[in-house]
């Protein structure tokens, strides 16, 4: 199948995991729902870069779902939104989160993979 | 057409065009400078639409849906970014991480200034 179509397929499929995600409640005024998609999203994405060697199935899996379920738009949005209301801790407690959260869940992908092959 | 479902069309819809226009100028500009022009672009979108209802307030639920959750939610991307600054290496990938944390705000308010100057036009 086209790529294209591939990655747009996956885009939707993604999005509407993110979507139906995104309907948590906030934690502690974390929004849980984009901390979860980012942090799952990355491993998930590691998996498929270091572990998928089919072209077809990193760009439908990689690119499309997972790119479509992570979302850095969202995230930047609550942060600013934090960052509006003077909530400092909150914003920065949201952006380690979500970046030492995504971060390690790469690492955790890599070294998954990298013990099983 | 059923009101549940409608929200999940829209926004697979949304989805499918965000991902493949991100896939569109990642194939162009391949690496990490792509992406940070990726999720620049869709922060300064997501914050003419999100403060949108707040400024202006001519957009249906509809049309939000599809262009926040939907179209501008794929089109940005953190596992690409996380996976690119796990791979830049110590140096680089912390730079990467601060330039896109500063974009994606400096995004965001961005657009909230290019919606708010509309309605005096």
């Amino acid at each position: 199948m086209d790529p294209l179509v591939l990655v747009g397929l996956g885009g939707a499929i993604g999005s509407i995991f993110r979507f139906e995600l995104s309907k948590l409640q906030p934690v502690r005024g974390i929004p849980a729902g984009t901390a979860l998609v980012n942090v799952l999203g990355s491993f998930a994405f590691s998996l498929v870069v270091f572990g998928a060697s089919d072209s077809n199935l990193s760009s439908f899996l990689g690119i499309g779902v997972l790119g479509g379920f992570t979302t850095f738009s969202t995230f930047s949005f609550e942060t600013f939104r934090m960052l509006e209301d003077h909530d400092y801790h909150t914003m920065i407690t949201n952006i380690l989160i979500n970046v030492a959260g995504s971060l390690a869940g790469v690492f955790a992908g890599y070294l998954l993979v990298a013990g099983i092959t | 057409m059923n009101a549940r479902i409608l929200p999940y069309i829209l926004v697979a819809a949304g989805g499918f065009l965000g991902a493949v226009l991100r896939w569109s100028i990642e194939e162009q500009v391949p690496s990490l400078w792509g992406t940070l022009a990726v999720n620049f672009l869709g922060c300064v979108a997501m914050g003419m639409f999100m403060y949108e209802s707040i400024y202006i307030g001519n957009f249906s639920r509809e049309t939000r849906i599809f262009f926040s959750a939907g179209f501008v939610g794929a089109f940005t991307t953190f596992s690409v970014f996380a996976m690119q600054s796990f791979q830049a290496g110590p140096v680089h990938g912390m730079a990467n991480i601060l330039a896109s944390l500063v974009l994606g705000l400096i995004g965001i308010l961005a657009g909230r200034h290019l919606i708010s100057y509309q309605r005096w036009m």
